[in-house]
């Protein structure tokens, strides 16, 4: 991989790709699969439902690149595709779209109970710590794990995990206290 | 963007230390190389292979040599192939065609300006189809088995099959030639001057000289010969005619075919007499003499001579052909 391919900014990738690099793409596609394929994962819980969303993803950008042209981070553009083909998944579901994607505020903290945190064996090891973890933001309501894993799988900011979700960064940023606030509940973490 | 970092919630340190450990679950090769594949084939260009630079820098060098070495083994394998191929190319109607007993340059010299320019188109005949002059008489005459490599024994034998195809055609162009020539002379009366060879001079290609030990074959081969020549030119007669009876040009064009109808008639007197023992041959040449066709029984005798040198004539041909 050519040093200025690493060195370049997602954006820019983007527009090399859309100028025919193939190169780009293959830089694109190596920086995000796996963040977005674990946020298609972990929001619909299916490993094989998350590989078709998550193909659907990139190939709805690949087929979009003609008009691509530089509003925001690539990152929160891609999200933002990610976002719109859950939905649509959901939709097609018999339950429709989730209700917690039109709650402002969420579902009460308590709606997590705390008392799985509880079991020692959790604190015992990091990692059967983190598949706890896993476990309490299965439990999330959609909407909030969505902006919960948008920050952590992409480190994006509250105002363009909003763009991301289209919402307001109001909205956006509830949604992630909200979520913050039930996991560290249920990880029994102080402070 | 700074600004905006600023108003975030703080990221909660433990559960942002703890979630990369919840595994670093991604997609399946295979639809890596699926959408890295329908990436590329959207703007035309193929996917970055995978393979290693050494192989990457090596491929374009190798491809090349590849390419060389099965260029120049195809090359050498048809400079191996060329001199059949020159020999499957069909020899020129009018032109000198090379005899078995090497005789391509003894064809009988136009006797008039007239004739020249049909006579010789000054084509060299190809040389490797010339054997040598004292080669015994062999079931064969007609082809020179060339060196082959012993690993193709099998191959040679197509080939000798394919070769002797096209010798019937150049057998065939020999006699019209010669038939042509020895006609036109004739009718020119030009034979005692310089008598031409006619088409029986092919025949003597066919048989051996100076070699005792195949004189019992002479006989064979020449009657061989013979009934080859006159099967070749039977076969052609009906060509002949063809070119004859086409419209001449103009009216000075008239005297050549008339002369080219006599040289015709002619050689057909020549080619049936030759066809016949000579016993029959020189009952035929006595026959024309009586007849007062002197011209004919001359040549036809100077044409018996060549071919049977040594056979005793009757005492009324001894001395040539007399009224």
């Amino acid at each position: 991989m050519p040093a200025e391919d690493t060195a370049a900014g997602d954006e820019q990738l983007m527009e090399r790709y859309r100028d025919g690099d193939a190169g780009a793409f293959d830089v694109l596609y190596g920086r995000h699969k796996g963040g977005l394929f674990r946020y298609m994962l972990r929001q619909c819980g299916n490993r094989g439902v998350a590989e078709e969303l998550f193909q659907d993803v990139w190939m709805n950008l690949i087929r979009a690149r003609a008009s691509y042209t530089v509003r925001a981070k690539f990152t929160t553009y891609l999200y933002r595709l990610a976002h719109n083909r859950l939905i649509d998944h959901y939709r097609a579901q018999a339950g429709g779209v989730p209700i917690s994607f039109d709650d402002e505020d969420g579902p009460p903290l308590d709606a997590v109970a705390p008392g799985a945190g509880q079991d020692p064996a959790i604190t015992a090891d990091a990692r059967q710590q983190a598949q706890r973890l896993l476990q309490l933001i299965d439990a999330l309501p959609e909407a909030q794990r969505e902006t919960f894993l948008l920050q952590q799988e992409t480190e994006m900011s509250v105002e363009e995990i909003a763009q991301a979700t289209g919402v307001s960064r109001e909205t956006a940023k509830s949604r992630l206290r909200y979520a913050i606030a039930k996991l560290r509940a249920g990880m029994q973490l102080d402070g | 963007m700074s600004d905006v970092r600023h108003d975030d919630i703080e990221r909660d340190s433990k559960l942002s230390t703890l979630y990369p450990l919840a595994g670093s679950d991604g997609p399946p090769p295979a639809l890596d190389a699926a959408i890295r594949a329908a990436a590329h084939r959207a703007i035309g260009a193929r996917p970055r292979l995978a393979g290693s630079p050494f192989s990457r820098s090596w491929r374009v060098p190798l491809s090349i040599a590849a390419l060389i070495v099965v260029s120049a083994s195809l090359v050498i394998l048809m400079r191996e192939e060329a001199p059949e191929v020159t020999q499957l190319t069909p020899p020129p109607v009018a032109g000198p065609i090379s005899r078995p007993d090497g005789t391509a340059n003894e064809l009988p010299k136009p006797a008039s300006p007239a004739v020249a320019p049909d006579s010789s188109a000054g084509i060299k005949p190809p040389q490797q189809v010339v054997p040598p002059a004292n080669t015994p008489a062999a079931p064969e005459p007609l082809t020179k088995r060339r060196a082959v490599p012993e690993a193709f024994p099998g191959a040679m034998d197509t080939r000798e099959a394919e070769r002797a195809k096209p010798e019937r055609p150049a057998l065939k162009s020999q006699a019209r030639s010669d038939v042509v020539a020895a006609s036109k002379e004739a009718s020119l009366e030009s034979m005692q001057a310089e008598p031409a060879r006619p088409a029986e001079a092919k025949i003597k290609s066919y048989e051996v000289k100076g070699s005792p030990a195949v004189a019992g074959n002479m006989q064979g081969a020449a009657s061989a010969a013979k009934k080859e020549t006159a099967a070749a030119a039977a076969g052609k007669d009906e060509e002949f005619r063809d070119v004859q009876r086409t419209p001449a040009p103009g009216p000075a064009a008239a005297p050549t075919a008339t002369m080219e109808r006599q040289a015709a008639q002619s050689t057909d007197n020549l080619l049936s007499l030759s066809s016949l023992p000579p016993a029959k041959w020189l009952e035929r040449i006595e026959e024309l003499r009586k007849q007062g066709k002197l011209d004919e029984a001359r040549t036809s005798l100077a044409e018996f001579r060549k071919r049977y040198p040594d056979y005793p004539l009757p005492d009324t041909l001894k001395d040539g052909i007399r009224p």
